[in-house]
């Protein structure tokens, strides 16, 4: 069964009731509220993972529940607030919805993105009626199931996890209710955490309830009502207009999503994404049915993931109202599908597994969308380093009290590429620009372990013409532990790239979590020495972990930890050479990097021409056209790709060498050269990953061998699509 | 010669400020350009100027000061422009890159909610150590202080000589858990006092003692880069002063609003970070505590941002986690929030179709259009003059003319994009910078848990006393204070404070408590109550001269960010811990609400220890008037059409001519030296003893 998002009725004002600097007003008032419920929790919070890395996000809604205003923090959250308000609004009785009520929920299908994600909604009234919602909400470092954590490894289905709390009226007169709080702590491994979470959404959603009396006091309830309005159709002909100046097209990209919990199998998500006019389908059509394991997301976080790229992408310079992207954005998707999956499938990894990786898909497909616009390409970024390479540490701390926390290291990975400029070095995660990874002293504190090292590892991102920023990398071993720790691995992109590049940019490294048993470090220590690399430490064995893990790591372990870069952008054989060169004085790649991927050798000077015409010997022939004449632009396609008319034809063609790839209308894959590898063979750090059917495929253009495309996808599979536009006689 | 002359100085990015005061409270106001190549120059300048006012020689008046008080950009400036000196950084090996990763926050830090949200547009800062003058020394010390990896000396000296074999200037030492146990970092400093002497050293357990490497570093590197310039400029400056004469010492302002000598805040000189703001605060406070107001909020409105400072019980609160140039700094800094919204800000129509202000701004060239220097976009100065709040003729004490025309021609363009007059478009945007005024306000109130109608709002700066009755309405504080004076009034300020020294520690202490922590935390104190003490010592003064205040971050078990409770003196023991508990929650419940408490005998922790050292300097005197009850009808200039909910011939008033006790009532216009103070219909405005104008509703 497909079912698509209806678009929302939200009451529109009369246009011209409210005036631009009252809106102005407001509009400002409205984001510094929400900023401030968000800013009250994470002061008030217990958990590093909030205060920290900023895993919340706070929206404000409209009375029937569609976001005006989503907080810089996690975006995925935004989104499934509105529809947990848009669910109690439906289902509770209205009658027993009071003044002082919050609602919460930490039910995947109620708006969780997984269980550990409480969300605490409250209706805020103004002469007995609902003016708007507040919500927010907030990840706990432990709500019970068999795993600390509560990210199941080996679960089967949700009766496997956390307990889930549909909707409960957790707070009445904003006070908290003993009963309800009491079954939510007594089943949590972390109830000091909780307590201090639950009272870090009541304070701040009790604070925003007084500031929007405040504001209704100013202004007036008729106003704030329009202007509510107001802040949804302004951004909705925000986006629409710029939605009007890409050309109308089809974009796609598909990930893999390895490692259910249970088995080290893969689950394709793929997305097509069409633009006509100024409104935009994401269709999942072809997505891998829900898995026996964690990773499943539900149709909320889906939607999460999809409104978060959007608003990244596209809402860069106006509010980021969730309701508005609604209006444009329909998601088509197959229900009992691994990221839109129904009950009982297990979640409990939802967040970091089958949200991210829908991200993923859909940025890709955008971004490659934004290439083409002559005016928004500046805005197109490679993929950033997303899936966390999620580490959960537990056990007794050096006073032997016992502990669970989680790392949040992997919030520390590459930025992707962009098209003028490389991805920032570790800089961070796609869907929150406001979070943060900790302090190794910070770390070290919470938990009996050293950070022997942390750094940013060289190679470890896409190469291109701009490449991805580095990731991250670190050491970590048991120190003052009285009993041997527990690593839980909850990771993914461990057998495949993660961040592919787009353009001819290529993938970053896999993930990984690999555990040097009974190594000879503290023999290194006693002789002066600290080791920064893994080969530099002897040990009696070298263990790498599945990317779901549940393991004991001992004195004298060292685990070693990747979060991966970010994508690259381009061929990197179009890269300037002494930008090549700084990155390897820097440490940020290695020679052989330099040599084999970017064609930068001192001592070769030829080196480029002979790389591009092994690709063209060692790849499929495809026939070569040259185009030549300056013809009529139309618009970009990728890097060294252009859409042009010559002598009235549109067609798809190299800017390098003008050679054809396609007419207009198909996708320009159908006229490159391909090549296919191994896709261990892109990167040497690859060389972890377990062994499954994916290739890389490698499109050139046939005329001057530039790379244009890379997808990762599994043997026997046919080509992939990558673009098509839309009818020539309406581009732009 | 008797020393009767105090002297504060505030070197900014136009002008250098400088205020004389005598021994009966007369002030004398000077400015100079501040010259950007020699600072000590354009001190010397405005100090000329003064002299001049006052009718006798510079050296004249430096043999007659009793004290001369300095705030500094140098070390602001030097970060802002990447000015500082090529610096090096030893650390713990395998930790090399925790500067240039910066937690991924730098990235973000300190940028405004439209920045961080464009993504593509991110970049960390450019880094103030580059990773080739980074090196990593092999050594360990663990959470307990426990060294678990020996300092690898062949290691350190070989990182040494590399970095003076690079040319480094300055070298940065910050190694993992130094603030727990030094012992390293001062190792590697007898070994840099070998082998590369004149290098300027900074380690990060004297820097920033406190948890957290990225933050301990950053700052201690930033203190390094600083170090040689602004060192060498404060030594020059107190040689010229010296051989000119000066009667009395130099002192020099801090970021945490102390002053310091010129000898400790040549050690740290990171703590001149923002020192010029820092004395209008300073200066608010002392005003406040004039008027019996210990709740103050402190506006200052110059040509390209806005400034907010609080006072709170007489108290102005510290920004325990302030950022420079995207990066983190752990130093005691007042809280001073700012944003781009100045007389010079922008206006321009977005992609929406909405018309929006700043943070761009005109700068002083090409400025505002009316300035008729090449500006073709409208300014809030342009809003201002065409609004009828500006006297074109006497901008600036009537040095420049400003043009009502080129003011309208801008607003027109804008307008027609928006279908609106020149005068609507003025009017948004007079409306519009308010706004974004008093949410600032809000942020740093509110926001807080501090109720501005529990406050009131004195107003500075050039553009201060044209806005302050409409942000100051906005937000709701009691009462509104324009400053006579207010252009210089940084420099001022300085000579209201107090000479400061603080010194921190870093136990950690968690509930259940223990026989013993306490009297543990108890040897804490007089431990840094004796650094204090001693470095007052060094400065001259006597221990009855100092008062020392013990103060603790306490949290929730679990929590991570701390409130500060005061610690009374003495010895410490188990029962203290009750007090502390009070007085942390009693704080918790007014910020957070009573909702938000855990229940009763949930456990605290204890983080960071402060003592901070005081040696109270009079300020000087300000002279009171005699209040003569009139309606300042002396003072009347004319009219001028001006805005009011419609277009007024407006009274204007000559400034200097007003008598204390004078009352007007809006709508009136006041022009005075150097700004134009607007009183809005519906206000009125008295003019008190000390010829400060306060706005009230009326």
């Amino acid at each position: 069964m497909t079912s698509t998002t209806p678009t929302p009725d939200t009451r529109r004002p009369a246009p011209g009731s409210i005036d631009p600097v009252t809106f102005e007003v407001i509009r400002h008032r409205l984001w510094a509220i929400n900023d401030e419920q968000a800013m009250i929790a994470a002061r008030m919070s217990g958990s590093p993972v909030i205060y920290e890395v900023y895993d919340f996000n706070a929206g404000l809604l409209t009375p029937d529940g569609h976001g005006l205003v989503a907080g810089i923090y996690i975006l995925h959250h935004a989104a499934t607030i509105d529809f947990f308000v848009q669910r109690i609004l439906a289902e509770w009785p209205a009658d027993d919805i009071r003044e002082g009520d919050m609602f919460f929920t930490n039910d995947p299908w109620y708006g969780a993105l997984h269980s550990n994600d409480g969300i605490l909604v409250t209706p805020i009234f103004w002469d007995g009626r609902i003016v708007a919602w507040s919500g927010l909400a907030m990840h706990d470092e432990d709500v019970g199931s068999p795993v600390p954590g509560s990210f199941v490894v080996g679960a089967r289905d949700s009766f496997g996890e956390a307990p889930l709390f549909p909707c409960v009226k957790m707070v009445e007169d904003y006070r908290l209710r003993p009963d309800v709080e009491g079954i939510f702590l007594r089943n949590a491994r972390t109830p000091e955490h909780n307590a201090l979470n639950l009272r870090a959404r009541l304070a701040s959603l009790t604070v925003t309830h007084r500031r929007i009396h405040d504001l209704i006091r100013d202004y007036g309830v008729h106003t704030f009502l329009a202007c509510q309005g107001e802040i949804v159709d302004y951004v909705e002909r925000v986006v629409r207009g710029y939605l009007r100046e890409i050309p109308d097209g089809s974009w796609f990209h598909q990930v893999h999503l390895d490692h259910d919990g249970n088995d080290n199998e893969l689950y394709r998500i793929a997305c097509r994404l069409t633009k006509t006019g100024d409104r935009l389908v994401a269709d999942f059509t072809g997505t891998a049915k829900q898995a026996p394991g964690a990773i499943n997301c539900a149709r909320p976080a889906l939607e999460g993931a999809v409104s978060g790229v959007f608003l990244m992408f596209l809402c860069f310079d106006v509010p980021w109202s969730v309701g508005a992207v609604h209006r444009v954005l329909e998601i088509v998707s197959e229900e009992g599908t691994v990221n839109n999956a129904l009950p009982p499938a297990a979640t409990s990894m939802a967040s970091i597994s089958g949200t991210l990786a829908t991200q993923q898909a859909v940025a890709n497909a955008f971004a490659k969308m934004l290439l083409s616009s002559e005016r928004f390409r500046d805005e197109a970024q490679a993929a950033w380093s997303s899936i966390p390479n999620c580490l959960v540490l537990s056990g007794l701390d050096r006073k032997g009290i016992p502990f669970t926390t989680v790392d949040m290291n992997n919030c520390g990975g590459g930025a992707g590429a962009r098209t003028f400029a490389d991805g920032m070095d570790t800089g961070g995660i796609f869907h929150s620009m406001g979070s943060m990874i900790p302090n190794v002293e910070t770390m070290e504190s919470r938990a009996p372990e050293l950070v022997v090292y942390r750094r940013q590892r060289a190679d470890s991102q896409g190469h291109g013409r701009f490449r991805g920023g580095a990731g991250i990398e670190m050491g970590l071993t048991p120190h003052k532990n009285p009993e041997p720790l527990v690593h839980i691995v909850i990771s993914a992109f461990n057998s495949q790239p993660d961040n592919q590049g787009i353009a001819g940019g290529t993938p970053a490294a896999v993930n990984y979590s690999v555990v040097l048993r009974g190594s000879e470090l503290r023999e290194l220590f006693g002789a002066g020495s600290v080791p920064t690399d893994a080969r530099d430490v002897a040990c009696d064995l070298t263990e790498v972990l599945p990317a779901k893990a549940h393991t004991h790591v001992r004195d004298g372990d060292l685990h070693l930890y990747l979060q991966t870069g970010g994508g690259g952008y381009g061929d990197p054989l179009r890269r300037d050479p002494e930008l090549v060169l700084a990155d390897v004085r820097r440490g940020l790649i290695s020679a052989a990097v330099a040599r084999d991927v970017y064609g930068v050798d001192p001592e070769r000077p030829g080196l480029r021409d002979e790389l591009r015409a092994r690709r063209l010997a060692e790849a499929t022939s495809a026939p070569v056209e040259r185009v030549e004449g300056s013809g009529e632009p139309m618009h970009p396609v990728a890097d060294t790709l252009e859409a042009v008319r010559v002598d009235g034809v549109a067609l798809i063609r190299c800017t390098v060498c003008r050679t054809r790839l396609s007419a207009y209308g198909e996708d320009y894959k159908a006229g490159a050269a391909m090549r296919e590898r191994s896709f261990t063979e892109l990167n040497e750090l690859n060389d972890v990953a377990p062994a499954t059917d994916l290739v890389a495929r490698e499109f050139y253009c046939p005329g001057c061998g530039t790379a244009l495309a890379l997808d990762i996808q599994r043997a026997g599979e046919g080509l992939l699509p990558e673009c098509t536009f839309g009818d020539e006689r309406r581009d732009p | 010669m008797e020393a009767r002359f105090r002297i504060g100085v505030d070197i900014g990015g136009t002008f250098t400020d400088c205020v004389v005061v005598d021994a009966d409270g007369q002030r004398t106001v000077s400015k100079a350009l501040t010259t950007h190549e020699s600072l000590s120059d354009g001190v010397l300048a405005a100090l000329d100027v003064a002299a001049g006012e006052l009718g006798i020689a510079r050296a004249e008046l430096l043999r007659g000061t009793a004290m001369l008080v300095h705030g500094t950009t140098v070390a602001t400036n030097a970060v802002l422009t990447r000015g500082g000196v090529r610096t090096g950084l030893i650390t713990t090996r395998g930790h090399e890159d925790a500067l240039i990763i910066g937690k991924v926050f730098s990235k973000r830090a300190g940028l405004a909610e439209r920045d961080i949200q464009h993504s593509s547009r991110l970049d960390k800062p450019e880094p103030i150590v580059p990773p080739e003058l980074i090196r990593g020394v092999s050594e360990r010390v663990d959470v307990d202080g426990d060294v678990v990896v020996e300092l690898n000396e062949a290691e350190a000296e070989r990182a040494i000589d590399e970095l003076v074999a690079a040319g480094v200037e300055a070298i940065a030492v910050s190694f993992l858990w130094s603030f727990v146990n030094s012992g390293h970092e001062r190792r590697v400093r007898e070994l840099l006092a070998e082998r590369a002497p004149g290098v300027f050293v900074s380690l990060s357990s004297e820097i920033a003692p406190l948890l957290g490497e990225y933050e301990r570093t950053s700052t201690t590197a930033l203190n390094a880069y600083v170090g040689p310039k602004v060192a060498s400029y404060l030594a020059g400056l107190e040689a010229r002063l010296q051989e000119e004469g000066l009667g009395g010492p130099m002192l020099v302002m801090q970021a945490g609003g102390g002053l310091t000598s010129v000898e400790d805040a040549s050690g740290k000189p990171i703590l001149t970070l923002d020192s010029g703001p820092a004395g209008g605060i300073l200066g608010a406070r002392h005003l406040g505590a004039l008027y019996g107001e210990g709740n103050v909020i402190c506006t200052d409105v110059g040509g390209t941002s806005f400034e907010v400072g609080l006072i709170l019980g007489g108290e102005i609160p510290l920004d325990h986690d302030p950022v420079v140039s995207q990066y983190s700094l752990r130093i005691p800094k007042l809280a001073v929030r700012s944003i781009g919204a100045g007389g010079g800000s922008l206006a321009w129509v977005d992609a929406g179709g909405l018309l929006r202000v700043g943070p761009q701004s005109a700068g002083s060239r090409p400025g505002p259009a009316c300035y008729g220097l090449g500006g073709s976009e409208p300014t809030v100065t342009d809003a201002d003059l065409v609004l009828g709040y500006l006297d074109p003729d006497s901008f600036l004490g009537g040095r420049m003319a400003l043009d009502r025309d080129l003011a309208l021609a801008a607003l027109a363009q804008l307008g027609e994009r928006l279908s609106m007059e020149p005068e609507e478009v003025a009017l948004g945007i007079f409306r519009i910078i308010n706004a974004q005024m008093a949410d600032l306000i809000r942020k740093a109130t509110i926001e807080q848990g501090h109720d501005p109608r529990d406050c009131v709002l004195i107003a500075y700066g050039g553009a201060g006393p044209t806005h302050a009755a409409f942000y100051g309405r906005d937000i709701g504080a009691k009462a509104i204070l324009v400053l006579p004076r207010s252009t210089a009034f940084s420099a001022e300020g300085m000579l209201t404070c107090d000479v400061v020294h603080t010194a921190q520690g870093a136990r950690f202490l968690g509930a259940p408590f223990v026989d013993g922590d306490f009297a543990q935390l108890g040897e804490d104190f007089v431990r840094l109550e004796g650094q204090v003490i001693e470095q007052f010592a060094r400065e001259g003064a006597r221990d009855e001269e100092v008062t020392l205040v013990r103060e603790l971050g306490v949290r929730y078990r679990k929590q991570a960010h701390t409130l500060i409770a005061q610690v009374d003196g003495g010895p410490l023991s188990l029962d203290s811990a009750g007090p502390i508990q009070e007085r942390f929650e009693r704080r918790y419940a007014t910020v957070y609400g009573e909702g938000a408490l855990l229940s009763a005998g949930a456990g605290i922790e204890l983080e960071a220890q402060y003592v901070n050292g005081t040696r109270a300097v009079e300020p000087p005197p300000l002279r009171a008037h005699d209040l003569e009850p009139g309606d300042g009808s002396q003072a009347l200039r004319g009219e001028r059409q001006a805005w009011f909910d419609g277009f007024l011939a407006t009274p204007v008033y000559e400034g200097s001519e007003l008598h204390a006790g004078d009352a007007l009532t809006g709508p009136a216009l006041i022009q005075r030296m150097g700004d134009s103070l607007v009183v809005p219909n519906g206000f009125s405005a008295t003019v008190d003893e000390y010829l400060t104008i306060a706005l009230t509703p009326s």
